[in-house]
């Protein structure tokens, strides 16, 4: 809402400088956003909140600045002369409840033509183009009293008829900026004997609009329902600010003191004739609300000692009429102006931000209370430290993606993503179900951008459609993304492996995840694995492959690894139980075997394990070797055993023992061979 | 061959004891152990040698090089305890060290981190929400209803009628009292989405933190005294507050919240308009109707909400000044944190 200082000035006689205007409205919540100097004038840029239509107009603000300095508010003139022929045109309205009050004014033998420069030049400082005197007089009053005005041509009127209504399916009207829309019944309209002739509180229409030819005019003020306008406004896309206004709400009382303020302009620069009377179609008066206010709450609610004169004083200052019950209790009645006002906690804002906000104490005794930490909190928290340890950079990527982002991983892929009715840019309306479309271009980023390998995660939500709810599921997932310069897709595959074996072992996860070869769309089919972890999937790891890896033009193929970390979470336990360490010390063997080259390490460790040898304390896989001295078909896997007894120092015979008995059952279930060194 | 092997461990052995200064270890190392050394020179004969000697000689030699190797060291940590500094000097100290890799998180989840601990420090306690939120939450709990103007402030993304992506982390108030009676301390971190057209200063996609405290006899004063001392935790001890009256549907009385500029310390310079003044937050007293739609009496408990941006928070803190620069995710920006 803009206003220029002279003209604010016309109605009090405050005497702030523009510069003290702008920080005391700003003071009570009418941010001064900017002040400009214009032409031997002030242009103050005003931001009004909603819940203050009063405010998107000149007497409104000036309302405050007399509240605020102690002065007095002068209201301009609205006397006009009435003339001798009796108003002679029929308002009808279909519903009060959209319409609570319509009043019509007839003006006959106006001169239309250009405004006066005053009127111009006050029209243009707000920023809005001079159309003719009579429509620059309704958009004068409008931007003075806050109440929008319409003036239509009397004899465009069929039957010199107005009818409030619902529009009839299939009605069409050009409004004054051309459009034309198809109406119906959803969309208010103000109609003559036939047909639309404007979209109530929203915009006239082009056939009735006062031009060059008008003579006589009639002048509408009225109060629509402000949904009714709002939903109207937004469905034939257009805001105006007359919309604006009744959306906000406008004040019942004053519609016809507009009405009477654009007669009496209209008659001083346009001249012409205001028919006697006026059509007032106010069936249900408005009532004051009077609200009672009690100092023990205002106090209370704002932890101050505000006394009750102090109290009566702003809101008596602010237009309200204040009676004292008693000590405790003021009835406080507040005028129609101020329809936001309805209930207590109304007034003790009010008194607040007329008492200043910067007057309230500052109080920091506050009772002691021990937040705790989720698991989940504290756990996000031990993975990002582990892997900023480890070398990599933190990201976060946008949820909104286009569809070729959205999926794929194969860790989550249910039915099709999620999609934005609305979205900014026309294909990027999916929410996504993994993290790695977002992980790829953001390496892909890094690439143009002269970082050639990057390693990077990130700790976020995918989103899965759900049957049973409304909401879909938001599931956390760790997408990762590794690559070293000179490192092979190997290398890369037991990296991320390695990494996320090192997660679950840092949030004392004793189970071991169960890995699987399974060709995913995601990674090559060769280097493509997925975890699970006690019969639930807990992540998809691989090489990226050539067809996404062209598909996002990357110069090399990363390794990427999804975990669900609501799983991860679920499984975590940090809870620790000391557990002394042995008193006497291992014997350590490793031994070297030759196997078929399709056996996994994974079947020799369980072989191993299973064994239930004696003092067999632990196992550790050491070496994979494939070479001259293996036979073909087979492989050589070198691996290291802990022999421990808890009592005692274990012999050397004890362990040669179980290390035999574990090679035979090696030889014997698996046809494992000693390697000859 | 044997005889010129036992002469060099006689050698060896008498220049062993004559071992003191640091410079005379390096020379006897090099001399005897060394690559090119005595030792290594002999034992690269040994092929040459006639197919019978070689298997003596060259154990021979083996144990003379294990012997004088293992006296040489003894010798040296038995000189090294009488003369603490025997050791090589490093070549060139100047050189580069060789840090490990070390990665970095990302700017907006350290803001998180530290507006968290600072809240966590006062009682409050973390809570979630989710980011797909139904119209409910959203809309109607926080007293804006349908149709009304205050939506204006709020653009949103729809999935559909009901379904829609938050676009204010003040959902979460709700979740958290219609699950829990009061007392209540929580800050709620997350991200929200509005229908911004992306530029410098605005994404379709950001992060807020909400907070809230309910309990009997919370007031303004509180509001104040809690979000004056984060201010001066997170920006720092001399930091300045302001409070100027606004509007928030779910709040009443609201507040807009300013801080003294953190770069110009209110002088006024580009980063605050020239005003000495930044807004960073939007404060109130939760509004009866919030009360009213989770069940709560209106009388009895008392409370306020706040809720800030986090990319503000950041931009302001590490002089950042472009939004997106949060989601390109390009590591010579990651790693400036």
């Amino acid at each position: 809402m803009k206003v220029t200082y002279n003209w604010l000035k016309e109605y009090g006689d405050s005497r702030l400088s523009p510069t003290e205007l702008a920080e005391a409205l700003t003071g009570v919540g009418l941010v001064v956003a900017e002040v400009r100097s214009l032409r031997g004038d002030h242009i103050l840029e005003i931001e009004v909140t909603s819940n203050r239509p009063d405010c998107l107009g000149v007497i409104g603000i000036a309302r405050e600045v007399a509240a605020l300095t102690r002065s007095a508010l002068r209201l301009p003139a609205v006397d006009y002369r009435p003339g001798k022929t009796p108003i002679d045109v029929a308002v009808r309205v279909e519903d009060a409840d959209l319409c609570p009050r319509y009043t019509a004014r007839v003006i006959r033998g106006v001169k239309v033509g250009p405004s006066p420069s005053w009127l111009k030049e006050r029209l243009e400082a707000i920023g809005l183009r001079p159309i003719n005197n009579v429509v620059d007089i309704t958009n004068y009053v409008l931007l003075e009293c806050s109440q929008p005005l319409h003036a239509f041509d009397l004899d465009r009127l069929e039957g010199k008829r107005i009818e409030v209504r619902r529009a009839l399916k299939g009605e069409r009207l050009e409004t004054i900026d051309g459009t034309k829309h198809n109406l119906n019944p959803e969309v208010l309209v103000i109609a003559d004997g036939q047909r639309p002739v404007a979209i109530a509180g929203v915009m006239g229409g082009r056939d009735t609009e006062v031009g060059e030819d008008t003579r006589n005019i009639l002048l509408e003020s009225a109060k629509f329902k402000p949904s009714t306008v709002r939903r109207a406004a937004r469905r034939l896309a257009m805001a105006t600010d007359s919309s604006y206004r009744f959306e906000r709400g406008v004040d019942i009382e004053g519609v016809d003191w507009a009405s009477k303020r654009a007669c009496k302009l209209i008659q001083e620069i346009a001249g012409g004739e205001v028919s006697n009377g006026v059509v007032d179609l106010y069936p249900n008066k408005f009532q004051e609300v009077t609200i009672s206010l009690r100092m023990s709450r205002l106090n209370a609610v704002l932890g101050t000692r505000i006394e009750r004169k102090t109290t009566e004083d702003i809101l008596s200052r602010l237009g309200l009429r204040v009676r004292s019950r008693d000590r405790e209790e003021l009835e406080v009645t507040v005028p129609s102006f101020r329809g936001d006002i309805s209930r207590e906690i109304d007034l003790i804002e009010e008194v607040a931000r007329v008492y200043g906000y910067d007057n309230i104490p500052i109080d920091t005794d506050l009772s002691i209370q021990v937040p705790h930490r989720e698991k989940s909190e504290l756990l996000e928290e031990k993975v990002r430290e582990l892997l900023v340890g480890w070398g990599f950079y933190e990201t976060i990527t946008y949820s909104i993606v286009e569809e070729a982002l959205a999926s794929g991983s194969g860790l989550f892929s249910t039915s099709e993503p999620l999609t934005i009715r609305n979205p900014i840019r026309a294909g990027e309306d999916h929410l996504r179900q993994t993290l790695l479309g977002n992980l790829l271009r953001t390496k892909k980023y890094n690439q143009d951008h002269g970082v050639p390998r990057v390693k990077v995660f990130e700790l976020s939500r995918v989103y899965l459609p759900s049957d049973a709810h409304k909401l879909p599921e938001e599931r956390t997932c760790l997408g990762l993304l590794w690559e070293k310069e000179g490192a092979s897709a190997e290398e890369g595959f037991y990296t991320l492996k390695g990494i996320i074996e090192g997660i679950l072992f840092a949030l004392g996860i004793k189970e071991r995840p169960r890995w699987e070869r399974c060709p995913l769309g995601f990674f090559t089919s060769e280097r493509s694995s997925r975890a699970v972890l006690d019969g639930e999937v807990l992540g998809v790891l691989g090489e990226v492959g050539a067809e996404v890896a062209r598909r996002y033009d990357l110069h090399y193929t990363p390794c990427m690894a999804e975990i669900d970390f609501d799983l991860v979470v679920k499984k975590a336990d940090l809870t620790a139980i000391f557990k002394r360490p042995p008193l006497f010390p291992p014997i350590v063997r490793d031994m070297a075997i030759v196997v078929d080259e399709q056996l996994s390490w994974e079947e020799i460790r369980r072989c191993v394990e299973d064994s239930g040898v004696e003092f067999l304390e632990a196992v550790e896989f050491f070496d994979l070797y494939l070479g001259k001295q293996i036979p073909p078909g087979k492989k050589g896997v070198a691996f290291r055993l802990h022999f421990r007894a808890h009592d005692r120092t274990l012999r050397k015979e004890e362990a040669d023992q179980s290390q035999q008995l574990i090679l035979d059952r090696l030889t014997s279930i698996l046809g494992a061979t000693l390697r000859q060194q | 061959m044997k005889e010129e092997l036992l002469e060099l461990r006689q050698k060896a052995d008498k220049d062993l004891k004559e071992l003191r200064l640091p410079e005379d270890i390096e020379r006897f190392r090099v001399k005897y152990l060394g690559r090119k050394g005595l030792l290594s020179e002999f034992l690269s004969r040994i092929p040459s040698l006639p197919q019978e000697e070689r298997p003596v000689i060259g154990r021979l030699a083996n144990e003379i090089k294990v012997d004088i190797s293992k006296r040489f060291e003894e010798t040296t940590r038995a000189l090294g305890e009488k003369q603490p500094r025997t050791t090589i000097p490093i070549q060139d100290v100047s050189l580069p060290g060789r840090t490990p890799p070390i990665g970095h998180r990302h700017p907006l989840i350290q803001t998180i981190g530290d507006i968290k601990d600072i809240f966590a420090r006062m009682g409050f306690q973390v809570a979630f929400g989710p980011e797909v939120e139904l119209e409910y939450y959203n809309f109607e709990a926080l007293n804006i209803p349908l149709d009304h103007p205050s939506r204006d402030d709020f653009d949103t993304f729809y999935l559909d009628d009901e379904v829609l992506l938050r676009s204010q982390t003040s959902t979460v108030q709700i979740r958290v009292m219609q699950r829990q009676k009061p007392p209540i301390r929580i800050i709620a971190p997350g991200k929200v989405f509005r229908p911004d057209t992306v530029d410098a200063r605005h994404s379709f996609m950001f992060h807020q933190i909400e907070g809230l405290m309910v309990d009997e006899g919370v007031n303004f004063a509180h509001l104040k005294g809690v979000l004056t001392l984060f201010a001066r935790a997170y920006f720092g001890p001399d930091t300045r507050m302001r409070f100027r009256p606004s509007f928030f549907p779910f709040t009443e009385p609201s507040a807009e919240v300013e801080i003294s500029c953190t770069l110009c310390k209110g002088r006024g310079c580009s980063v605050c308009g020239s005003t000495g003044w930044l807004e960073i937050l939007g404060a109130g007293m939760v509004h009866p109707n919030v009360f009213k739609a989770v069940g709560y009496d209106a009388e009895k408990y008392t409370g306020f909400a706040f809720g800030m941006g986090i990319e503000r928070i950041a931009m302001l803190k590490y002089g950042i000044d472009d939004i997106r620069l949060f989601f390109e995710n390009d590591i010579r920006f990651l790693s400036q944190f």
